[in-house]
C-alpha cells in the first residue's frame, strides 16, 4: 500500500479512448508504472491507475480510466466517462482508420461525459515514422479546429508520454477554478467526495493561466 | 463385496444394458504406446510463427494450415478406432476397478476365449450402484463413460468434483451437447458434427476470394474506410453460410466491409490473448482461434466478435486438441500450456476435429451467456447487478463498505463476467472451474455469478481494510497466482451453496407471500 501517494491537493479523473490496439494500456503503463509491453492483453471493461505529479507547488494526483476500445463496447463504456475531467483520445499514427475514428470518439464524449471535459488528441506509436499514415499537420489542424490540444507520443520509446499527462491535467488544474470542478461535481466513479477528494477551486490562482505549470 | 454393494436408491433407474466389451472408454492414452515422431521427419505446415501485422497476405494467410498436405496424414495413425486398443482400454479400466474394490477380476468379468471380448458378470446394477462407492474421480468417470445411455444427472455430478483430462473432452462434448450420451450414436453424431464444422470451412474457403478481394480494392483506391457496420447492424438471426450467392455484388461488397471488420479485431486480440503462455503463440493454435472466431461471427451477425470471447474460447482450444494429441502419456494442461508447438504431436485431420469439437463448444457457450454478448450487453449488466446483490446478502458488511468507498461493482466485475473469470484465476483452475460450471444445468449462466461472489468474498478482510484506490487495484488484479485446486474447491463449494440457500429463501418467501 502506497502511503505516499495519499497526499495531494487536487484529484482528476482522466480518462483513456479511442480504437482497440492504439495503444492506450501502454501509455497508461508506461505513465504510471513506467511499463511496456508488445503483447499486453486487451482491457475488457475498464482498467483503474493513478499517478501524483507536481504542478505549481502543488500536488495533483491523476486517477486515470483506461477504457475497452472495440465499438461493440461503447454502450457500456459510456457509463464510465461521468464525472471524468480529462480525456486523452489517442488514435494510432499508422492506422488512418483510427484517426478517422476520432470524429466518432468526439461525438461519444458530447454524448456522455461533462461538457467542459479537456480533451487532449495523442498520436500514439510515433516510434513507427516509416509507416506514418496520419500527418502530423493533418492532425494539428483537426484538433485545432475542433479545438482539442495535440501532442504525438510513443509509449514504446516512452517520448512525450510524460509531457502528454502533464500538459492536460496542468490545463484542467488551470481551467479548474473557472469550470466545472465545484465541490462535490463527482460521479458514479470517482471515491467518495466527502472522504476523499479534494477538489478546490484555486481561488487565488484564477488569473494565473498563463503560468508555466509543471 | 463385489456382488453386494451399497445401493443408491437415486441411482436405480432405466433399462440395464447388457454387455460391456468393447466400449472406448474417453481417451484412456495412457494405453497407449505410440511414440513421438521425430521432426525432421515432419513437413512442416506454412503458417506464420510471430505475431502478424495486418498484411496484403492477409486474406491468405487465414487459410493457411487449415488444408494442409496429406502426405502428412500416414504419420499419425487413427487413434480410436482400433477394436485392440478398446480391449486395452477395458482391461485398463477393470484394472483400475479392481484395484479400488480389492475383488478378483473373474469375479466380476468374463473374459470370453471366444471372441475374446470382455463381459460383465455381475448384473450391471450392481456395478452401477458400486459408482457412489469408488474414490478415484477418474474411475468413476471411466464407468460412467462405459455405460449404454450414463445418467445425465450424474455424469454433471461427477464432472462438478473436477475430471481427470483424459476424459475431459468427451465429458464437455457430452455435457454441451457436442456427443450424444446415447452409446450407439455417440461415434456418428460427433463425426456428423465434425463433418458439419468442416463444410463451413469449406464454404467460407470458397467465398474468401469474393470478399477479401472487394475489400483490398476498396481501401487502395477510395479510401472508403470500415466503421461501423456492425454497430449499425440490428441483431439478426443466424445466417445460412450456404445460402450465400457467389453472384451477388452489392452484397459482397456489404459483406465484405463488415467481415474484413471482424477480422481485423480478431487479428489484433489474437497476439494479446495470453500473451505469457507459449501455446497461444503457437500458429496451428492462432489459425484454430481465428477461424472459430471468424465463423462463429459470420454466422451469428447479431452477437459477433466481442473482445473477451478470444479468451472464452482457450480453454476449449486447449482441451480439444490436448485432446487429440498423439503421445505416449497423457499431457498435463499446465505440460500443454508451456508447449512451443503441437507440430509433432497431432495430425491434420485430429487437429481438424478439436477445431469442429472446440467450434459446437464455443458456440453453445456463448449460446448459454448470449445476452452478455448482444448490443448493451443487458446480461452482463443484469449479472453485475445480480452480483451485488449476492454479495450484500451474504457479506453485508463488504458490501456496505465498498458502497461506503465508491467501489462499483461495474467498475470490477465487468470483465470477470465477460470473460468468465478467465483473467482472475490461472488457466489451469479455470479449466478445473469449467468442469463444475459444466457440472451444474445452469452453470456458465448463473453458478458462475455466484462464483464471482464467492472471489470476492474471499478477500471481504483485506479488502474492508483498503481505501479506493487500494481496493480497485486488488480486484482488477486479484493475486490468484499462487493458488491451487483446493482454493477453487473452496469457492466453488461456496458458490454453490448460497446457490441453493438463495433459490430455497427465493421459493419459501414466495410461498409466504401466495399464503398471505
Amino acid at each position: 500500500m502506497a502511503r505516499s501517494d495519499d497526499e495531494y491537493d487536487y484529484l482528476f479523473k482522466v480518462v483513456l479512448i479511442g480504437d482497440a490496439g492504439v495503444g492506450k494500456s501502454n501509455l497508461l503503463s508506461r505513465f504510471t508504472r513506467n511499463e511496456f509491453s508488445l503483447e499486453s492483453k486487451s482491457t475488457i471493461g475498464v482498467e483503474f491507475a493513478t499517478r501524483s505529479i507536481q504542478c505549481e507547488g502543488k500536488i495533483i494526483k491523476a486517477q486515470i480510466w483506461d477504457t475497452a476500445g472495440q465499438e461493440r463496447y461503447r454502450a457500456i463504456t459510456s457509463a464510465y466517462y461521468r464525472g471524468a475531467v480529462g480525456a486523452l483520445l489517442v488514435y494510432d499514427i499508422t492506422k488512418k482508420d483510427s484517426f478517422d475514428n476520432v470524429q466518432r470518439w468526439l461525438k461519444e464524449l458530447k454524448d456522455h461525459a461533462d461538457a467542459n471535459i479537456v480533451i487532449m488528441l495523442v498520436g500514439n506509436k510515433s516510434d513507427l515514422q516509416h509507416l506514418k499514415a496520419v500527418t502530423t499537420d493533418d492532425a494539428s489542424a483537426f484538433a485545432e479546429s475542433n479545438g482539442l490540444s495535440f501532442i504525438e507520443t510513443s509509449a514504446l520509446d516512452n517520448s512525450n508520454v510524460e509531457e502528454a499527462f502533464r500538459s492536460i491535467l496542468s490545463e484542467i488544474y488551470r481551467l479548474g477554478s473557472k469550470k466545472a470542478l465545484e465541490k462535490g461535481s463527482t460521479s458514479n466513479f470517482a471515491p467518495n467526495a466527502t472522504q476523499t477528494i479534494v477538489i478546490n477551486p484555486p481561488a487565488d490562482e484564477g488569473k494565473t493561466e498563463k503560468a508555466k505549470c509543471c | 463385496m463385489t456382488t453386494t454393494g451399497y445401493v443408491d436408491a437415486e441411482l436405480i433407474y432405466d433399462p440395464l444394458p447388457k454387455q460391456l466389451h468393447g466400449r472406448a472408454i474417453g481417451n484412456a492414452r495412457e494405453h497407449m504406446s505410440l511414440k513421438p515422431i521425430p521432426s525432421t521427419n515432419v513437413e512442416r505446415c506454412s503458417s506464420e510463427t510471430k505475431p502478424q501485422k495486418f498484411a496484403p497476405n492477409f486474406f491468405s494467410a487465414f487459410w493457411a494450415n487449415y488444408i494442409v498436405s496429406p502426405a502428412r496424414e500416414h504419420l499419425f495413425p487413427k487413434r480410436r478406432a482400433s477394436e485392440s486398443d478398446e480391449k486395452t482400454e477395458v482391461r485398463g479400466v477393470k484394472q483400475l476397478y479392481l484395484t479400488e474394490n480389492g475383488a478378483p477380476e473373474s469375479a466380476v468379468f468374463n473374459n470370453s476365449p471366444n471372441n475374446g471380448h470382455t463381459t460383465l458378470k455381475t448384473p450391471r446394477k450392481l456395478l452401477r450402484s458400486r459408482i457412489p462407492n469408488v474414490t478415484s474421480q477418474a474411475l468413476k468417470m471411466d464407468l460412467l463413460l462405459l455405460d449404454e445411455y450414463p445418467n445425465r444427472d450424474i455424469l454433471r455430478r461427477t464432472v462438478w468434483n473436477g475430471c481427470c483430462s483424459k476424459n475431459r473432452a468427451q465429458v464437455w462434448r457430452m455435457l454441451l451437447d457436442i456427443e450424444p450420451l446415447d452409446y450407439e450414436i455417440r461415434t456418428s453424431a460427433l463425426k456428423a458434427r465434425r463433418t458439419e464444422y468442416r463444410e463451413h470451412m469449406k464454404l467460407l474457403s470458397d467465398f474468401t476470394p469474393h470478399w477479401s478481394a472487394q475489400n483490398q480494392a476498396e481501401e487502395n483506391s477510395s479510401g472508403v474506410h470500415l466503421r461501423d457496420e456492425l454497430l449499425a447492424t440490428p441483431d439478426q438471426g443466424p445466417v445460412n453460410i450456404s445460402s450465400l450467392d457467389s453472384n451477388d455484388a452489392e452484397g459482397w461488397a456489404k459483406r465484405s466491409r463488415t467481415w474484413t471488420k471482424i477480422l481485423r479485431q480478431i487479428e489484433l486480440d489474437l497476439p494479446r490473448t495470453h500473451p505469457d503462455t507459449p501455446i497461444f503463440h503457437v500458429a496451428e493454435i492462432r489459425n484454430i482461434m481465428r477461424r472459430i472466431l471468424f465463423l462463429y461471427s459470420i454466422l451469428n451477425p447479431g452477437k459477433s466478435y466481442m473482445q473477451g470471447m478470444n479468451e472464452i474460447l482457450t480453454p476449449l482450444v486447449v482441451v480439444f486438441v490436448n485432446d487429440q494429441m498423439v503421445v505416449t502419456r497423457e499431457i498435463s494442461i499446465e505440460d500443454f500450456l508451456m508447449m512451443h508447438s503441437v507440430h509433432d504431436c497431432i495430425g491434420t485431420e485430429h487437429l481438424e476435429d478439436a477445431e469442429a469439437d472446440a467450434f459446437w463448444a464455443f458456440t453453445r457457450i456463448v449460446s448459454l451467456v448470449e445476452d452478455n454478448f448482444i448490443s448493451d450487453q443487458p446480461g452482463i449488466l443484469r449479472r453485475i447487478s445480480r452480483l451485488e446483490q449476492i454479495v450484500r446478502k451474504v457479506d453485508p458488511a463488504l458490501a456496505a463498505y465498498l458502497l461506503d468507498i465508491g467501489v462499483e461493482f461495474l467498475q470490477f466485475a465487468y470483465r470477470w463476467l465477460n470473460c468468465l473469470l478467465m483473467r482472475e484465476l490461472p488457466f489451469q483452475l479455470v479449466i478445473r472451474v469449467w468442469d463444475a460450471l459444466l457440472g451444474e444445468e445452469d452453470g456458465i449462466s448463473d453458478l458462475h455469478v455466484y462464483l464471482c461472489a464467492a472471489l470476492i468474498v474471499r478477500f471481504s478482510e483485506q479488502l474492508q481494510n483498503m481505501d479506493f484506490e487500494e481496493a480497485i487495484l486488488l480486484l482488477q488484479r486479484l493475486p490468484t497466482e499462487g493458488w491451487n485446486i483446493s482454493d477453487v474447491d473452496e469457492i466453488l463449494s461456496q458458490a454453490h451453496m448460497w446457490k441453493e440457500t438463495l433459490r430455497l429463501e427465493s421459493v419459501s418467501f414466495q410461498g409466504q407471500r401466495k399464503q398471505s
